[in-house]
């Protein structure tokens, strides 16, 4: 529950800091973005059912940054998810390039299932696979922000029960 | 007592009397004891004036700070003010009541054009108003809030606005393009297009105002044999990575007050 929790609020903040501040660092169609690697950090943290729930309103909540329909985002994001959650049922991640290497892949899939829905496939390549390859050098960085930040979390949780 | 009055008739008899004597006396003393204090007193002074000067700078400081922070909005305002002027212009040209708006945030996809704006139901602004900057058509609204509105921008590819070339009247479907670009097509084979023609709204799409600039032609690529239509690049007039600030069309018949 906590654990979700810190997903949802990190988030936000995620999708807040792409679409106000993720012009300042933008190339072409390549911008900052977390999300691939938020759900592939919580995606490997939780069963399922228990995570189910949270991405999905993770999407809702991504819908109101975009003209993009609905069940585009949502599904986009429930589709990484799906992927992530197989993944780390059958492969032994130890590794930070497999983890890395992980979230180029989850955050291609998305990128290809987004574009495609949104009518913009000749996006891919190369915009979309940089795009993924972007999110998976930048994933140590949120990797390691939000593992500290729900240590943290966690910690003083435990220190206020 | 005797070498006192011996001193004193001695020294009356060379001018210098008995009180001169103790004054030069005295005064020699105080002139070599006050060089001493003379110096502490000028560390003391040193040191106060040292420890006025430090709260000085500081005070300096503070104050450079400050006039920095002001001169950068100075100049914010400045680099702002020529927008806000043509901006101005357009509002008391346009037949349609127009708000100003800010944007707040741009899409969370990279390659959809759409912004987000602070103004929203409540400012009378509805899904399909037109939104434009000091140069032209900037997008419509696609949809709105109370407070704030989603805004596609032009030069998305999902954008579509009725145009026509505006020296030779042909219409065309214009259509984004991605970044800073836009297509116009369903441009029939052979139409008299060329570099820079200016390409307005036609208004038969009954979402734009029809005459509204749009942008002008920067590229025509020769069809070939097979094509139906040419190929016609335009360049918006409104630079879309650029837009901080837009005007708004407000809905006729709003029921809430126009804010200013």
């Amino acid at each position: 529950m906590r654990k979700s929790a810190t997903f949802l609020i990190i988030g936000v903040i995620l999708l807040l800091v792409e679409t106000t501040w993720g012009g300042l660092f933008e190339y072409g169609t390549l911008r900052f973005q977390g999300i691939a690697a938020l759900v592939v950090w919580y995606g490997a943290r939780v069963t399922f059912l228990q995570g189910i729930s949270p991405v999905l309103a993770l999407g809702v909540l991504a819908c109101a940054f975009t003209v993009l329909p609905a069940w585009i985002i949502v599904s986009h994001v429930i589709v990484g998810y799906v992927i992530v959650r197989y993944v780390v049922r059958n492969v032994m991640l130890g590794m930070l390039w497999q983890w890395m290497l992980l979230v180029f892949f989850v955050a291609s899939a998305m990128i290809v299932f987004i574009m495609t829905a949104s009518g913009v496939p000749d996006f891919v390549w190369p915009w979309g696979i940089l795009q993924a390859g972007l999110d998976a050098l930048l994933c140590p960085i949120i990797f390691f922000l939000l593992d500290h930040l729900d240590a943290s979390v966690f910690r003083s949780v435990r220190e206020d029960a | 007592m005797g070498i006192l009055v011996a001193l004193t008739v001695g020294r009356g008899l060379l001018g210098i009397s008995f009180e001169t004597f103790f004054l030069d006396a005295a005064g020699s003393l105080q002139r070599f004891f006050s060089l001493p204090a003379g110096a502490v007193v000028g560390v003391w002074r040193d040191y106060a004036e040292l420890h006025h000067v430090r709260e000085e700078n500081a005070h300096l400081q503070r104050e450079i700070a400050r006039l920095k922070t002001e001169l950068i909005q100075y100049r914010e305002y400045r680099s702002i003010y020529p927008d806000l002027l043509r901006l101005l212009d357009l509002k008391k040209q346009a037949d349609r009541p127009l708000l100003g708006a800010n944007i707040v945030g741009k899409d969370l996809v990279p390659w959809v054009d759409s912004v987000t704006i602070d103004r929203g139901r409540r400012d009378g602004v509805g899904s399909g108003s037109v939104v434009r900057a000091g140069e032209g058509v900037a997008g419509q609204v696609v949809e709105t809030s109370l407070f704030f509105s989603k805004v596609m921008l032009l030069t998305d590819p999902a954008s579509g606005i009725a145009a026509l070339v505006q020296r030779t009247r042909v219409p065309g479907i214009l259509k984004g393009a991605g970044k800073e670009s836009c297509v116009l097509n369903y441009v029939e084979k052979g139409s008299d297009v060329v570099l820079g023609d200016e390409i307005v709204t036609s208004g038969t799409d009954g979402v734009f105002p029809k005459g509204l600039p749009i942008g002008t032609v920067s590229a025509v690529r020769p069809p070939s044999e097979s094509d139906l239509f040419m190929e016609i690049t335009v360049t918006p007039h409104v630079r879309v990575e650029l837009l901080e600030y837009v005007l708004v069309e407000v809905a006729l018949d709003s029921k809430y007050e126009h804010a200013p």
